[in-house]
């Protein structure tokens, strides 16, 4: 509180007034109180019921501690305003409305590709580059670990259901297909937070007939044996999975 | 009526098997049936597309937290095979939406994902009309017969409850 100018400026004036409407013998015992003597009074009066020190006439005591209440939740107010504004200091070193800022989108960098060994930027188990050897990332790893990452890559490798909230601008991969051979190009897009809500593949998946290049294909969670999972929908129009362009 | 039957009503509408004009005459025998039929029968005699009878049927099995072990990717496409053994879809069609049913997860005892593109390509490289499409026909329905069979029995059950 005395670190708060107009609040200091009060009170050092209630102080002066205080003091000039005692008499003359109050005064002379009261030593020209301070405003961090009246601020103490005021407080210790509201807590204990009793005058901390001196210039509190007996009379006074009610009004004081009425005081001293006012100035306890004065003083939470600005405690917490004064918190409130370290932190905008420390963030922007300027005075703003402090709000908690969404992160930004994480930009992915372009798959890496390696010339002339078939890499084809997907980490898939085919595409792993062999060392000097000839032996490739699967080679070196655990029996039971080179099962789950081939397991993983043989389902297509498909996209992330959930990722951070936030994440609302997709990126785009190069994916290979459930089908050997093919790869092709996939936007995701997810809400505000972090679901899944929309793909777009760059392929017809050589069926023309039912794919264009490009299609859509969108998600939503929905219940499915027990689970809510973030399940492509089908199309009202045509029961199918795609959504043609 | 068990949640068994709310199910498989589910996966006649998934594979587009059922039309509003046949679930909603479904719903509305099971309503004239029961004194008291159940509250997602009474909502799917009402509701006009597939997107939201398949809202209604899953957030009911999400109340009673429905959970069995029947594969319905089997049920399903049998009944996208019946779509085409019908004549709604053709055997392109038919395989298109086979092969996107099984894209994100296969089922044992049906073809798998790279078998029905696998047939799809023979289909789309034959005339449509000589010997070479009439054995993809028959590979086809050899290979969806499994499929044919627990949608035949699925749809026993449902129409047991009309």
């Amino acid at each position: 509180m005395y670190e708060d100018g107009p609040t200091r400026a009060a009170l050092k004036q209630f102080s002066k007034d205080y003091v000039t409407a005692q008499d003359s013998i109050e005064l002379a015992e009261s030593l020209a109180p301070t405003v961090a003597d009246t601020i103490l009074t005021v407080v210790l009066t509201a807590a204990t019921g009793v005058g901390g020190t001196v210039i509190v006439a007996r009379a006074g005591q009610a009004l004081f501690k009425q005081l001293g209440r006012l100035l306890v939740s004065l003083g939470k107010v600005l405690k917490k305003s004064e918190l409130s504004k370290h932190i905008v200091s420390k963030l922007s070193n300027k005075p703003e409305r402090f709000e908690i800022r969404r992160p930004e989108a994480l930009k992915l960098s372009e798959p890496k590709r390696v010339e002339g060994n078939g890499n084809d930027g997907t980490m898939g188990g085919e595409s792993v580059v062999p060392d000097s050897k000839g032996s490739t990332l699967i080679d070196s790893m655990e029996p039971a670990e080179a099962k789950r990452y081939q397991e993983y890559w043989n389902t297509g490798g498909d996209t992330a259901a959930q990722v951070s909230p936030g994440i609302r601008v997709s990126h785009t991969e190069t994916v290979p297909s459930s089908r050997a051979g093919e790869v092709y190009e996939r936007t995701t897009y997810y809400d505000e937070f972090g679901r899944r809500r929309k793909v777009t593949d760059y392929t017809d998946h050589s069926m023309s007939d039912g794919h264009t290049n490009p299609h859509d294909h969108y998600y939503d969670e929905v219940y499915d044996n027990g689970l809510y999972v973030n399940k492509k929908i089908k199309n009202p129009e045509t029961g199918s999975t795609t959504f043609n362009r | 009526m068990n949640n068994s039957v709310r199910i498989k009503v589910l996966d006649l509408i998934d594979s587009g098997y059922w039309k509003s004009v046949q679930w909603k005459e479904w719903a509305d025998a099971v309503i004239l049936k029961f004194d008291e039929p159940p509250y997602w029968v009474i909502e799917l005699s009402i509701v006009k597309n597939s997107g939201e009878a398949i809202s209604i049927l899953r957030e009911s099995l999400a109340e009673v937290h429905y959970k069995d072990d029947i594969n319905h990717k089997s049920i399903i496409l049998g009944y996208m095979f019946l779509r085409y053994k019908e004549k709604e879809i053709n055997l392109k069609e038919f395989l298109t939406l086979a092969w996107q049913e099984t894209e994100a997860e296969e089922d044992v005892g049906s073809p798998s994902n790279s078998d029905i593109f696998e047939m799809y390509e023979a289909c789309n490289n034959s005339s449509g009309a000589d010997e070479k499409f009439e054995s993809i026909v028959d590979r086809v329905c050899k290979n969806f017969s499994y499929n044919a069979e627990c949608a035949a029995k699925a749809l026993l059950e449902v129409n047991g409850y009309k």
